[in-house]
């Protein structure tokens, strides 16, 4: 069976890269820090012009174990997006915070990871993937050595990451066993003739454990329960990456696995989705009501944002998928934006998170004020930006599936977190700054994030019809014509 | 009475869970790293127990596999609880406690 290597030259392209930036660091002394940092970058723009380039639906290659269609191209733009933000916010924080070198080298592995997590069409694949991913996170996460919060949150994530991996795996044997296969479009197959088929309970217990794994690793509830330490210990770039990346990564593979392996309990898992949405965003909201700190406020807010994002893939179809994807690009820009403003207001040792450190930052910073002011607008979804049309979106497409009532739980909820988050733009706008604040110094990469993402909200919120059409392009090969 | 795969398979749910309950409930690090790995390998059993009444060489793959990332993955643990301990010489999890809220 011939291979087709250039089916994978995107993760070809990382991997490289992931080998020379190595290499440099063997190699070379404090100096050469921010020259793996711009050979990071250069590999993700050169991984994204090679998915471009590629663009087109090919058949599962590798043994059947990945396909480059439109549908995991597509995703790869979305992981190396959030990736090239990381690395660009990684060039400052490796001189303010001390980072190792390694978390470019890392960031690369995690991206690497997340793209092959989102052209798997093999759950031997998915499995791999998956850990190539979280393993380079838990490193991630603990890479400020000399501070406890981020190595406990490390730990935490490790623990937590270990045990939702057994229970994918678990999940993984289940299915396996009771259809004799791997393969994603196989299990579709022979669930077909699914009451012909002996095993129909165990298929279903394995479909449950996979759903279990996988709420574990993009955060929903009830098993979300280690992301607010998690996001809130880990050095910012890392929760900017894992919040807006990893999570792209497993909402993209769970749709692919849910429509390619179990088209056929549609209603069944659509339901459970549906109700695990609710409890997600309310909880999320709920939970970030109550907080000062404006990064664990963001991580309840990852939260929230994750249940919306579940609404897409319970109303499922078409309209459902490509709300899903269009919010993935909106919040990836957004929060990373946000989490770009937040490391830019702190200093080592001092991380300043405190609503009290933002209080007339107006006044202080004016650029960092209005841009964090358009973050805080667009996670709450105020039209002219691209979260209000994220939500709509996954809304709309949850009323025209016949879910209306979770499009109005979903409202609600809506209007609950635009408290939290104009709270945020009104300390910044009506405050009075404490005299011995902090100066706040902004970079010029970090600088450009910031830019850069405030510009592309803005530009999503007005005019979104180009990004839509692509991705309608790309759920293609996913669910037809 | 022979033994068959759904034999392996009621083991390998005992081992899961045992596994399951030791990481929700023991404090200790190292004995959480353990249950982890206890797991993963109970996992392993069904997935080889399957293969063998399958006649079928993949399931036994993705155990090769399995085994490889689980050590990569108690490398990474190891790394993490050594750094810990240079800061506060503990292996309690209860003491891990700094973020919350």
């Amino acid at each position: 069976m011939a291979i087709d290597l250039q089916v994978l030259a995107p993760e070809a392209i990382i991997l490289a890269f992931v080998l020379i930036t190595l290499f440099i660091y063997a190699l070379g002394s404090k100096r050469s820090t921010t020259l793996m940092g711009w050979l990071a970058l250069a590999g993700v723009v050169l991984a994204g012009a090679a998915s471009l380039y590629y663009w087109g639906d090919t058949a599962p290659t590798f043994q059947g174990m990945v396909a480059a269609d439109g549908y995991g191209l597509f995703a790869n733009l979305v992981f190396l997006l959030a990736a090239g933000l990381a690395i660009l916010m990684g060039l400052e924080a490796v001189r303010r915070f001390d980072l190792p070198a390694e978390v470019f080298v890392l960031v690369l592995i995690a991206t690497l990871g997340m793209m092959l997590l989102g052209s798997a069409v093999n759950l031997v694949a998915v499995f791999l993937a998956l850990e190539i991913l979280s393993i380079a996170l838990y490193v991630l996460t603990a890479s400020e050595r000399d501070e406890w919060r981020s190595l406990e949150a490390g730990m935490k994530y490790f623990i937590l990451g270990g045990f939702a991996s057994a229970f994918l795996l678990f999940g993984i044997a289940m299915i396996y066993g009771a259809t004799g296969t791997f393969s994603l479009a196989e299990i579709g197959a022979k669930g077909g003739s699914l009451w012909a088929l002996r095993d129909a309970p165990l298929l279903a217990a394995g479909l449950v454990f996979l759903l279990i794994g996988f709420a574990f690793k993009v955060a929903l509830v009830p098993f979300q329960m280690w992301t607010p330490d998690v996001y809130e210990g880990a050095p910012s770039l890392v929760t900017a990456f894992m919040s807006a990346g990893a999570k792209a990564a497993g909402f993209v593979a769970l749709i692919r696995i849910l429509e390619t392996a179990f088209p056929y309990w549609r209603a069944e898992w659509g339901w459970v989705l549906a109700v695990i949405a609710v409890l997600t965003m309310s909880w999320g909201n709920m939970a970030a009501l109550g907080q000062r700190s404006v990064k664990r406020m963001l991580a309840y807010s990852s939260i929230a944002h994750a249940g919306y994002i579940v609404i897409g893939l319970a109303v499922a179809a078409r309209t459902g998928y490509a709300s899903v994807l269009f919010y993935l690009i909106c919040y990836t820009l957004m929060n990373v934006g946000a989490f770009a403003v937040v490391m830019a207001m702190g200093r080592k040792g001092e991380p300043n998170e405190d609503l009290d450190d933002y209080t007339g930052l107006i006044r202080r910073k004016p650029g960092l004020a209005l841009a964090m002011a358009l973050f805080m607008l667009a996670l709450a979804g105020i039209p002219l930006t691209a979260g209000f049309l994220a939500k709509l979106y996954v809304f709309s497409a949850a009323v025209v599936e016949g879910y209306a009532w979770l499009a109005a739980v979903a409202i609600v909820n809506a209007v609950i977190s635009a408290y939290y988050y104009l709270r945020v733009a009104a300390r910044m706008f009506f405050g009075e700054a404490r005299a011995e604040a902090a100066p706040v110094h902004v970079s010029a990469p970090l600088g450009f994030v910031v830019a850069l993402t405030s510009l592309a909200t803005v530009f999503l919120g007005v005019y979104p019809a180009p990004l839509l059409e692509f991705i309608q392009a790309a759920i293609r090969p996913l669910v037809g014509f | 009475m022979s033994l068959s795969s759904l034999h392996y398979f009621i083991l390998s749910a005992i081992l899961f869970t045992i596994g399951g309950i030791g990481v929700l409930v023991r404090r200790n690090v190292f004995v959480i790293f353990m249950c982890v790995e206890m797991m993963l390998n109970a996992v392993n059993l069904s997935l080889i127990a399957f293969a063998r009444y399958l006649n079928k060489a993949d399931g036994q793959l993705l155990v090769l596999f399995v085994m490889a990332i689980a050590a990569a993955e108690v490398v990474v643990g190891l790394a993490i609880l050594v750094a810990l301990h240079r800061k506060r010489p503990t292996t309690d999890a209860d003491e891990m406690n700094v973020l919350r809220g």
